[in-house]
């Protein structure tokens, strides 16, 4: 700690070098954040769904396929007795407002069940008694009425693309949630999904809650079992699951991520490792002055490597502020249609704190081993 | 008059490790740039490619997608009897109604994705000129054949000719391979438009059609989009494939900012290195400007220096990203078309230019001011300085 002022004026002594570096690291930093918060927000759903206890039962043939309305029947018998509560219809509309560009997540869901099995989502009691007695009802979560800028009481149009179907809804409703993610989706009722589709009885998965952890393989294996040999065989999945199939089409998008991520960090240890060979070369007398005041080794050693880490660790600040500034306060998102919410992360903050000081202890190694190791007499008689 | 390029070149490899840091820190951005749009462009070729400028395709009204339209028989008869349709030279309609459903299928590198699964009408092959058979034969009607494409078989296990996969409650048998130049049809499994709808239950998604002239294609889209009775939306197939590109254009615009930023980041490690060789050469700028060259040439040798570390790492770079990423071949969801899309990373000639030139700019922009800090040097003060 007593060599703080010394590394402290070893750092600013060319202040236009460290400047440079520090900006460099920083900008090379921010973009670190920035594909990590895009994977983050890829991911987010997962950690969420994690914590629930839902279950979906989709068909064995994924999401493209249709599930039948006699399932129900046995789902709210059987399996409900046994392993979980509550059994909710829960189909994706995918419909758009005005402008394809508008394309909120929209579910068309039933009212009672829907609200027992999302019981993070705060509904108060007079909303939610006209959201089940109002055929036409939506319940919009607080973000998107804002985006929007639409008002309880207001009916709004969405135009269906993968249903054959153009409803027209009241919201009654607002919901808020600990997860802003939630609240840009919105709700309505499936029966009348199903009436403006003629009663077609299309279901694309079923919802449930499972009763304890311990249920839920039981409950996969009982209603799999029993749909086997049916015209349409489902997969029962948790929510985890689920939102993983979506992570899973995408592809390789974790390998592109790392890639880039290690990409990025190989160009600022080049970067860094610049400025202190740059800077450890230019004291190669000084070193040599000091060690025959009697620094040890380990004390040059150290002191080299501790301004590097610090100028990093400035740069870290700098570039964690801005990201945080540009995308959780200044709400930019790279593209608002596929990433509504765009939002740093604390695992990512602290990725890029973790870069910044490998970075900085790995750059400056060689020179600062190279100048601690070097023979006085030999350092003394250099001329810089 | 002007300083002579050796003089530059010369000191970029006195200086070797500096340089060499330098330049593959500017080689490193331009591969990661480098990369990201080699997927962009990979995915559009992909789907963009698929259009054909003499194929058009109609939609239930309202749909983006062939998944998520319905055109009913009585649709299908209405458009086959619009007069003066293309015929090939037996005389048969260059028509084909088509169904393009999904099942989720395990991929090669794990995980599962949606397969489209197309069935065609007997003229679906016929009609695309890119369409080649590459192993087996085509499939027969009504017997649960389907024909794979390269990229389908490519990403997904058990599709090859001779696999028995099991799709709505049938077990369908693979019988053949096909290619069609690159586009998102390789993606798919082929049958037979009948077997495909029996089985699937489902109504035709699409009918495509074919023209022989790009004007006929244009004059049968507004036939079709002004008449109430078709109910139904028409296009070239060209626009259709071009609007399912979002993936690729959100690929392109993430490539724009992280090239925009790292480039900065970029900029900031040459404008220190040629600081660095600024500041190193003080005696050799004073003696330079002794000798009569101008403040100008000064200042232009030193970006001229500064742009070559740009060129070299660009030049390295681009050189490295084509190895790696060209035709590497992958894959990711059409989230219109909510199925798998094979693609191949495409590093072009255009790519690696541009991935040169950005490099070139870092090193340019990054060494402007340390020029102009050489060029600016009082002789008397230079000379004098250690």
């Amino acid at each position: 700690m007593k060599f703080l002022p010394l590394i402290w004026r070893n750092a600013v002594r060319n202040r236009l070098r460290t400047i440079l570096t520090l900006a460099g690291i920083a900008f090379l930093l921010f973009v670190l954040i920035f594909v990590m918060t895009g994977l983050s927000e890829i991911q987010a759903w997962e950690g969420v769904a994690a914590t629930h206890r839902r279950v979906v039962v989709q068909h064995a043939e994924g999401l493209t396929a249709e599930l039948g309305i006699e399932l129900e029947n046995f789902l709210k018998g059987d399996v409900i007795s046994r392993h979980a509560e509550h059994v909710c219809k829960f189909n994706w509309f995918g419909g758009y407002y005005q402008d394809p560009k508008n394309w909120p997540p929209e579910f068309a869901v039933d009212p009672t069940a829907m609200r027992a099995l999302f019981d993070e989502l705060k509904i108060n009691d007079e909303d939610f008694k006209k959201f089940s007695e109002t055929k036409t009802a939506t319940l919009v979560g607080i973000r998107l009425m804002q985006k929007y800028n639409w008002k309880v009481g207001q009916r709004i149009t969405l135009i269906g693309t993968f249903y054959n179907a153009n409803p027209e809804l009241d919201i009654v409703g607002v919901f808020t949630t600990k997860d802003p993610r939630q609240e840009e989706q919105m709700f309505f009722r499936w029966d009348y999904l199903d009436e403006l589709l003629q009663n077609r009885k299309i279901v694309s998965t079923y919802w449930m809650k499972a009763r304890s952890d311990e249920d839920i393989p039981k409950l996969k294996e009982l209603i799999d079992a029993h749909t086997r040999n049916s015209s349409t065989p489902t997969e029962t999945i948790t929510e985890k699951e689920f939102a993983n199939q979506f992570m899973q089409m995408m592809g390789n998008i974790k390998a592109i991520v790392a890639g880039i991520g290690a990409l990025v960090l190989l160009i600022m240890i080049m970067m860094t490792a610049n400025t202190m060979a740059m800077a450890a070369r230019e004291r190669v007398t000084e070193v040599a002055v000091m060690r025959t005041l009697g620094f040890t080794a380990g004390q040059i050693l150290s002191v080299i490597v501790a301004e590097s880490l610090l100028v990093s660790l400035i740069a870290a600040a700098v570039a964690i502020g801005g990201s945080l500034l540009v995308f959780n306060i200044g709400g930019f998102s790279p593209s608002p249609i596929y990433f509504p919410v765009f939002l740093v992360e604390p695992p990512t903050v602290l990725t890029a704190l973790g870069a910044a000081i490998f970075c900085g202890v790995a750059s400056s190694l060689v020179p600062a081993v190279r100048a601690a190791r070097r023979k006085i007499s030999d350092g003394l008689r250099q001329v810089v | 008059m002007a300083v002579p390029l050796k003089y530059n070149l010369r000191n970029l490899s006195v200086r070797w490790v500096t340089s060499l840091l330098t330049v593959l820190g500017i080689s490193l951005v331009t591969v990661v740039f480098v990369m990201i749009f080699a997927m962009g462009l990979g995915i559009e070729r992909s789907l963009v490619g698929s259009g054909d400028p003499l194929l058009m395709i109609t939609l239930r009204t309202g749909t983006t997608a062939e998944s998520q339209s319905i055109v009913t028989k009585q649709q299908y008869d209405d458009l086959v009897g619009i007069p003066g349709l293309l015929r090939d030279t037996k005389g048969d309609l260059m028509v084909s109604p088509e169904l393009v459903v999904g099942a989720n299928v395990v991929k090669r590198d794990g995980g599962k994705a949606n397969v489209a699964i197309r069935g065609v009408g007997p003229m679906g092959q016929g009609m695309r000129p890119q369409f080649k058979l590459t192993e087996g034969r085509w499939f027969k009607p009504s017997v649960g054949e389907l024909v794979v494409g390269v990229g389908a078989d490519r990403r997904f296990s058990g599709l090859r000719i001779g696999d028995r996969p099991s799709f709505r409650g049938r077990q369908w048998t693979i019988v053949g391979k096909f290619e069609s130049g690159g586009q998102s049809y390789e993606s798919e499994l082929w049958g037979d438009i009948d077997d495909v709808k029996a089985q699937f239950k489902r109504e035709y998604s699409a009918v495509l059609i074919r023209c022989a002239t790009e004007a006929e294609v244009t004059r049968l889209c507004n036939l079709i989009e002004g008449d109430k009775q078709f109910k139904m939306s028409a296009k070239p197939t060209l626009a259709y494939y071009s609007e399912q590109n979002i993936s690729g254009q959100m690929i392109k615009s993430f490539g724009v900012i992280l090239a925009v930023v790292l480039g900065i980041g970029a900029i900031f490690g040459a404008a220190n290195t040629m600081y660095a060789a600024v500041a190193s050469r003080t005696r050799e700028i004073a003696t330079m400007r002794v000798l009569g060259f101008s403040r100008g040439a000064i200042w232009l040798s030193f970006v001229t220096e500064a742009a070559f570390l740009g060129l070299i790492g660009g030049v390295l770079g681009s050189m490295a990203g084509h190895r790696i990423f060209n035709n590497m071949a992958t894959g990711t969801v059409n989230w219109i078309s909510f199925s798998e899309l094979a693609f191949q990373f495409r590093v072009t000639p255009g790519l690696m230019l541009a991935g040169t030139i950005l490099a070139m700019v870092m090193g340019i922009v990054g060494g402007f001011l340390p020029a102009f800090r050489a060029s600016r040097m009082t002789i008397a003060r230079a000379l004098r300085g250690l």
